[in-house]
């Protein structure tokens, strides 16, 4: 930490401190007894639980290192951004999640990454899927219609209750902020829907299944800023029930919808901070040059 | 133009504008220090300072607009937004002293005034500019941080030169019109010690993010 950064530290604790006593200060009656208790309570910061941990993580693709001793935690109920330059891992960490780079062939993965402080690599593929739901760059709704899409994964999953699965389809098109839209066409293919309605559906689908986790891999890159916009909404309210990791080319995009942000390069984790002291304050050189356009 | 450049381009325009400003306040207090028996140099006005001001804040507009900016990008480019206003204020100033040396010239001489301690609060008026144009330029927080701790000790000596005004006026020293006009040209040298506080404070957020001890971003 250099001299300026500790002066800054010292100056946000004098803040702090001054913050805390703020109340006496303006002359309002103090607050004793239980409802102090309370206030104090309240104050007090709720320390945030720890979703996923990875621990000196490393991938490889055949011979080639894509990922170099990543450790990061991914904190319940917040927005996680991944951002950083093309071909820089964020993609690759993200699919670690879900265990999706089991699927590639030749891949290895080192390290550990832990769920709920279980190794994944313990858990069944199909049950952490279910748990980490993932919402990709384009949108891939099934060749079905709008309700089927809602009803295939917990089909799959045996679930057969029509009653349940009615109001699941109800429940998650509207946590997908798209209901509304579509109420009176639900046997209608959801094909022809348009992008954006399309990517919610995917959202809808994503969380007809339950899950603890979303991840989304660049989710508004091929959509229109309206769509965009709605997305951005949704994924702030989607954040007060699961925890939300999102990749994104759009640095915007990231201090709009994220509560940290995690910058990578060449397979590196160079930086992970809370949103706003990312953009505002980056400790490091290279995450500086990138989000000033410096990079090269 | 890159950001690099259009930043190298605003910076150069402050400055600029601060020599311009520095400039016109420098010939309006020898005009006032003189009673008004030197003569006034009229090519530089505040119409000029203006002129930049408009050029600053166009082309940080103009970035904001076009760029994405973060991080010391942004503090640069929004504090220099705001610190140019203080700098054509203190432009504003500088005229308005000339003004009111003109009216002061018309209704007779300073005599009896304390003319050591306005020239000394002309002095160190002059020198929190400098300083705050220095601390700026060279983004020196610990040198616009010295700046803004002046401030209390320009009041103080404003308070007592309106002090003397005051107890000279009622003794029948000065006339009541004299030193209205005088107590003006008072102010405004404090207001321009409070804009110079301002750059200050403004050269500080652009190094960190602070302002008055409180974080904006």
């Amino acid at each position: 930490m250099n001299e300026q950064e500790e002066k800054r530290q010292a100056r946000l604790r004098a803040m702090r401190e001054a913050d805390s006593r703020a109340d006496g200060d303006i002359g309002r009656p103090a607050v004793v007894g239980a409802p102090a208790v309370a206030e104090q309570e309240r104050r007090e910061e709720v320390p945030e639980e720890v979703v996923f941990e990875a621990s000196h993580l490393n991938l490889y693709y055949g011979n080639t290192q894509a990922l170099h001793d990543i450790n990061m935690k991914i904190y319940r109920n917040k927005v996680t951004a991944f951002i950083g330059p093309s071909g820089c891992g964020k993609s690759t960490f993200l699919r670690c999640f879900d265990r999706m780079n089991d699927l590639i062939d030749g891949c290895r993965v080192t390290g550990e990454l832990r769920y709920g402080g279980v190794d994944i690599n313990t858990i069944n593929p199909i049950l952490l899927r279910s748990r980490v739901g993932m919402v990709f760059q384009q949108p891939n709704p099934f060749p079905m219609s709008i309700r089927d899409n809602i009803t295939y994964g917990p089909r799959c999953q045996g679930i057969k209750d029509r009653k349940y699965l009615r109001q699941l389809v109800v429940d998650s098109l509207n946590e997908g902020a798209l209901y509304s839209e579509v109420k009176d066409r639900l046997r209608s293919s959801a094909l022809a829907l348009s992008g954006g309605q399309q990517q919610r559906l995917c959202i809808a689908r994503c969380v007809a299944m339950k899950p603890d986790v979303i991840l989304m891999d660049e989710p508004t890159s091929a959509l229109d800023p309206i769509a965009t916009k709605r997305i951005e909404e949704l994924i702030q309210k989607l954040k007060e029930k699961y925890t939300i990791i999102i990749v994104t080319h759009n640095m915007q995009q990231a201090t709009r919808v994220s509560d940290y942000t995690a910058f990578f390069m060449l397979g590196k984790l160079v930086e992970f901070a809370p949103t706003s002291e990312f953009f505002s304050h980056p400790k490091e050189k290279a995450s500086e040059d990138y989000i000033t356009g410096r990079f090269s | 133009m890159n950001l690099d450049q259009e930043l190298k381009f605003i910076g150069d325009e402050l400055e600029k504008m601060f020599s311009l400003t520095r400039e016109f306040l420098r010939r309006s207090l020898v005009y006032y220090l003189s009673d008004g028996s030197e003569r006034f140099d009229a090519r530089i006005d505040d119409a000029m300072v203006n002129a930049c001001e408009r050029n600053v804040e166009a082309w940080c507009l103009s970035i904001l607009l076009r760029e994405k900016v973060y991080a010391a990008d942004l503090r640069r480019v929004t504090g220099c937004l705001k610190l140019v206003t203080d700098i054509e204020r203190i432009g504003d100033h500088a005229r308005d002293i000339k003004d009111a040396t003109e009216k002061l010239k018309s209704l007779g001489t300073s005599q009896g005034l304390d003319r050591a301690a306005t020239q000394a609060l002309v002095d160190f008026v002059l020198r929190m500019y400098d300083d705050a144009v220095r601390g700026f330029v060279r983004y020196d927080v610990a040198l616009a941080e010295e700046v803004a701790s002046h401030d209390n000790e320009v009041d103080e000596m404003y308070e007592k030169l309106l002090a003397d005004l005051i107890a000279k006026t009622k003794d029948g020293v000065v006339s009541a019109e004299y030193a209205i006009y005088t107590s003006l040209v008072y102010k405004y040298l404090e207001r321009i010690a409070d804009h110079a506080v301002n750059i200050a404070e403004w050269t500080v957020f652009i190094k960190n993010g602070f302002h008055k001890d409180t974080v904006i971003i």
